[in-house]
């Protein structure tokens, strides 16, 4: 069991609520063992809270699907940042984001992504299998992986083959013949253009050279029979039931070692790498993998003691995971807002984004979100620095006009406090430099490595007053503020 | 660290920079002297001062926080610029099979009619928007590489994409195949300026394993560009705050933020403002501008996508060609005519697409395909060999006749100075795909492909590209 102590509890809640808010660190550290702790974070049966609500679009019109989009991600960022009384469901959700992942350029409606990621926020701590299950045919993902495009006449692979490479099984695992059997079983699903309705094709009104769209052939699918009478809509959910059941991995799968092996060991094996890397860092340990691997295999897949016994694990907190972590750019963004106290669609530049390597809703490909190294480069650091800049311009448009101050999550500092007191010609600032940096990281409930503080006064020191404002924007650039 | 094999999460990481890659930054090593005069001599240095420490001087002697230990372009030096097509590029629509009546059953409506073609011969047509791709052929300077791949083909994107990054087939990549050429190139000295990815993320094709490339925005960098006092001491201390920290992660993202400032302050004067507003097109320009300044790039990178089309082809596929087409043609418009003759172009995708479409007017993942290597220094003409479609049904898929690890081979000796065995640890066998050495025909001549316009933008291009909702 961790050490419950201060490091631990900030750790683990940068990890799974974005930030360490310290009115969170003061009433976890108020609670008796490690185990409350972690059980609080995830909101299990005592602590349940209801679904997360669901953003309502305020552009309606019929050509405002792209500022609905907008809507939605300021929403989340908002959700993550300041309004979610539960940070856990936002970032599981943007974990499950990144794994069974939409595009909303492709999916080309704001309305069909928010189902998605409701989905999500709801059921992200749910039943994995359920969930799964739920995403395969709601129209985001039959548009995006063109799963509305797969006929019994002209099968089409695309959903099919992620479902097992990148969603469930992981490549290696299966064969050819196998992504085959599964693409047959997910035939018959569409939708609507218009109206992004669910569609099964074989509900169509038909006439005599109408083909049938469902393939109902009978597949062996690693090493199951599927597809075999029954409702034949119901038959793609089988390739789920298979894999995280009594599927089998065939003798002719690439991974030679898994050959033989129960396909829901190789499933639960390969989601608990994705969650650790995704959490801790890029270097699963084999026993944790083991543990989460048997922990969601016994709850027959359900999320919450499968998250849990991760975080309850003491390699959890081994000190190459405490600085294991980049924070990526959405997370860093969640910090941003919080620490300045600003609302998304205020202050988050969307279009800059997708310079940091992470645009929400807009994942690079289907493999999702990336880490670490992705983030780290020449260039997305010049995105995060133009962000930062920005940021610290929005929370500094008070501070030249009559208002005279800056908004901090906690306080504000005026412009009285950081230039001149008093009238001209009388210019005495109040504070001195060291006042400064600690007031302002205290204000912004960021903490400050001790050399960066150093160093921040010392730029202070040669700045001079007038450009003490410039402070906001150092912080948000200090590395500290870059790691999870 | 890695996983045992190349399992998908690896071979994700793989196409970025595994973490493994971070350790083995090397220190700053001096300016070349050659490639010292020439930035002083280009009006650079004043632009480059930035405080105490850090001044353009400290860094040429190797007291800076990086270096350009390669200097200048030499006299013989060519320049490579590669093209990645992600997603599996459909390769029997981009160079047609026009005289094959498999082609045309199986591509069904997919399949584009030869007389719309731009045909290079009886049997070959272009994509109808390879325009420019077209004049290089006309003038005997593109090479079409056909049959491209690998053995035991792996139908993964990430799988195939990590195998061509890499430049092998099997065992786990630590590092990608112009990375190691690299490597070899600046024997493990640090250099920004010497392999560039013009995006927001480093590929692994351009990590090695002693250095790696520098990524690039495809826009003119704004913060460290600016001389102020202001900036000045906000770029100082940034620079400071890098070495604050002792974690891993924290030098990491310092030591980014410093190569930030260090690139910026080179490139930034070089690039305008205003770019072209299809990215690969203002990507090609920002490189085309790097080798402009001379700045010694010697290999220049970009991908893009998406090529993976499943369904809906028609209003893909040609949109992609579009895209290549325009960001040749602008390269060529901006690039410095004197630099054509060290320039060369070549294309790689994960995998090619299935000859049997589907009829969601799509394709599936395929196995090879066809790739472009162009350039006033080319020997053009078809290599290697066309697959045949004959006997293929729903999910046959083409043999491949052209290693990939050849193709690269050939690259890295005919135009890159040689190497080939260091970098893919086997022989190869070269194709032959060069007509001169870089720099050859006429040294810093004036050299343009033909019925390119010198004027920007004169050709009027504006693709019809579904642009996502820009946020």
């Amino acid at each position: 069991m961790p050490v419950k102590k201060e490091r631990n509890v900030r750790h683990l809640l940068r990890r799974t609520e974005f930030i360490d808010r310290q009115s969170r660190v003061d009433e976890l550290m108020g609670l008796t063992t490690f185990a409350d702790i972690v059980d609080n974070i995830l909101g299990t049966a005592a602590h349940r809270l209801p679904a997360p609500p669901s953003v309502v679009f305020q552009n309606t019109g019929e050509d405002d699907n792209w500022r609905r989009g907008q809507e939605l991600a300021h929403f989340w960022f908002d959700r993550m940042a300041n309004d979610s009384p539960r940070p856990m469901q936002e970032k599981m959700a943007l974990f499950w984001h990144g794994h069974l992942v939409s595009e909303i350029g492709k999916v080309g409606s704001a309305e069909l992504m928010r189902e998605q990621i409701d989905l999500y926020r709801r059921d992200g701590l749910d039943n994995f299998r359920d969930m799964v299950t739920e995403m395969s045919t709601q129209v985001a993902m039959l548009r995006y992986l063109d799963n509305n495009r797969n006929e019994a006449d002209s099968p089409n692979q695309n959903f099919a083959r992620e479902l097992m490479e990148l969603f469930l099984l992981e490549v290696g695992n299966y064969t050819e013949a196998d992504v085959e059997a599964a693409t047959a079983a997910w035939t018959g699903h569409s939708d609507n253009w218009q109206t992004g309705e669910y569609v099964w094709l074989d509900d169509l009104p038909k006439e005599r050279w109408t083909p049938i769209f469902h393939d109902s052939s009978v597949k062996q699918f690693l090493g199951q029979t599927i597809n075999n009478g029954g409702d034949p809509r119901r038959h793609g959910d089988e390739t789920i039931e298979v894999i995280l059941g009594n599927g089998v991995v065939p003798s002719g799968a690439d991974k030679v070692h898994n050959r033989g092996r129960p396909t829901r060991l190789v499933a639960a094996e390969f989601l608990s790498r994705k969650l650790w890397v995704d959490f801790a860092n890029q270097a699963p340990p084999a026993a944790v993998i083991d543990a989460m691997r048997d922990a969601f295999v016994a709850a027959d897949f359900d999320i919450l003691p499968w998250v849990r016994t991760m975080l309850l694990r003491d390699e959890f907190y081994a000190e190459e995971v405490l600085t294991g972590l980049v924070r990526s750019p959405i997370d860093w963004i969640a910090s941003l807002l919080y620490a300045l106290d600003l609302r998304s669609k205020d202050a988050t530049p969307m279009w800059l984004m997708g310079n940091t390597g992470q645009l929400i809703l807009h994942p690079p490909n289907v493999s999702g979100w990336k880490i670490n190294g992705y983030y780290v480069n020449a260039s997305a650091m010049e995105a995060r620095a133009r962000i930062a800049q920005g940021f610290a311009w929005t929370a500094g448009r008070t501070y030249w006009d009559d208002s005279g101050y800056l908004q901090f999550r906690h306080g504000r500092l005026t412009r009285d406090e950081l230039i001149a007191a008093g009238p001209w010609p009388d210019y005495i600032p109040t504070m001195s430099d060291e006042e400064v940096v600690d007031n302002m990281s205290d204000l912004m409930e960021v903490t400050l490595a001790a050399p960066t503080r150093e160093r921040l006064i010392d730029h202070l020191a040669a700045a001079g007053r007038w450009e003490r404002s410039d402070l906001v924007f150092l912080i948000l650039l200090a590395p500290e503020l870059h790691v999870a | 660290m890695l996983d045992n094999d190349i399992s998908t999460a690896s071979a994700l990481n793989h196409l970025s920079v595994p973490e493994a890659a971070f350790a083995t930054g090397a220190d700053a090593h001096a300016l070349d002297r050659r490639r010292f005069l020439q930035l002083v001599g280009m009006g650079l240095g004043a632009g480059l001062v930035a405080g105490p420490g850090s001044s353009l001087l400290d860094t040429a002697f190797g007291n800076g926080d990086t270096s350009r230990a390669a200097g200048p372009i030499g006299a013989g030096d060519g320049i490579l610029i590669v093209l990645g097509m992600f997603g599996g590029n459909d390769g029997l629509n981009t160079v047609v099979p026009i005289s094959d009546g498999e082609y045309y059953a199986q591509h069904g409506s997919l399949a584009i009619p030869a007389g719309q073609t731009l045909p290079i011969n009886r049997s070959t047509g272009l994509h109808p928007e390879l325009t420019v791709l077209k004049e290089f052929w006309d003038n005997d300077q593109l090479a079409i590489v056909e049959g491209i791949g690998y053995p035991d083909p792996d139908l993964s994107h990430f799988n195939s994409m990590a195998k061509w990054m890499a430049g092998q087939t099997s065992g786990i990549p630590t590092s990608g195949w112009l990375g190691r050429w690299l490597d070899g190139y600046l024997s493990g000295s640090k250099d920004l300026f010497a392999a560039a990815e013009v995006g927001h993320s480093l590929p692994l094709h351009m990590l090695g394993e002693s250095s790696r490339a520098t990524a690039i925005p495809a826009s003119r960098p704004s913060f460290g560009a600016r001389s102020e006092e202001r900036y000045q001491r906000q770029y100082q201390t940034v620079r400071n705050l890098s070495a604050s920290s002792t974690d891993f992660w924290n030098r990491q993202i310092g030591q980014a933020f410093v190569d930030q400032l260090e690139v910026a302050s080179e490139i930034a004067p070089a690039i305008p403002e205003e770019l072209p507003s299809v990215d690969l097109v203002a990507r090609l320009e920002v490189q085309a501008r790097l080798i402009n300044a001379n700045l010694g790039f010697r290999v220049l990178s970009a991908g893009w996508g998406d090529f993976d089309s499943h369904a809906g082809q028609p209003d893909q596929h040609p949109l992609r060609m579009q895209e290549l087409n325009a960001a040749i043609r602008r390269f060529y418009e901006v690039l410095d005519p004197a630099w054509a003759t060290r320039v060369t172009f070549m294309t790689f995708s994960e995998f090619g697409r299935t000859s049997q479409a589907n009829d969601g007017a799509g394709t599936d993942h395929g196995t090879t395909a066809p790739h472009f290597v162009f350039g006033s220094n080319v020997q053009g003409g078809l290599y290697g060999e066309r697959p045949t479609l004959a006997g293929l049904g729903r999910w046959g898929r083409m043999a491949h006749h052209v290693d990939f690890r050849d193709y690269y081979g050939s690259v890295i000796d005919g135009w890159l100075g040689g190497g080939s065995s260091e970098v893919l640890n086997r022989s190869i066998e070269d194709l032959g795909l060069f007509a001169s050495a870089p720099g050859g025909t006429a040294p810093n001549g004036p050299t343009r492909p033909p019925g390119v316009s010198l004027v920007a933008g004169s050709n009027g291009y504006r693709p019809a590209v579904r642009l996502r909702a820009e946020s």
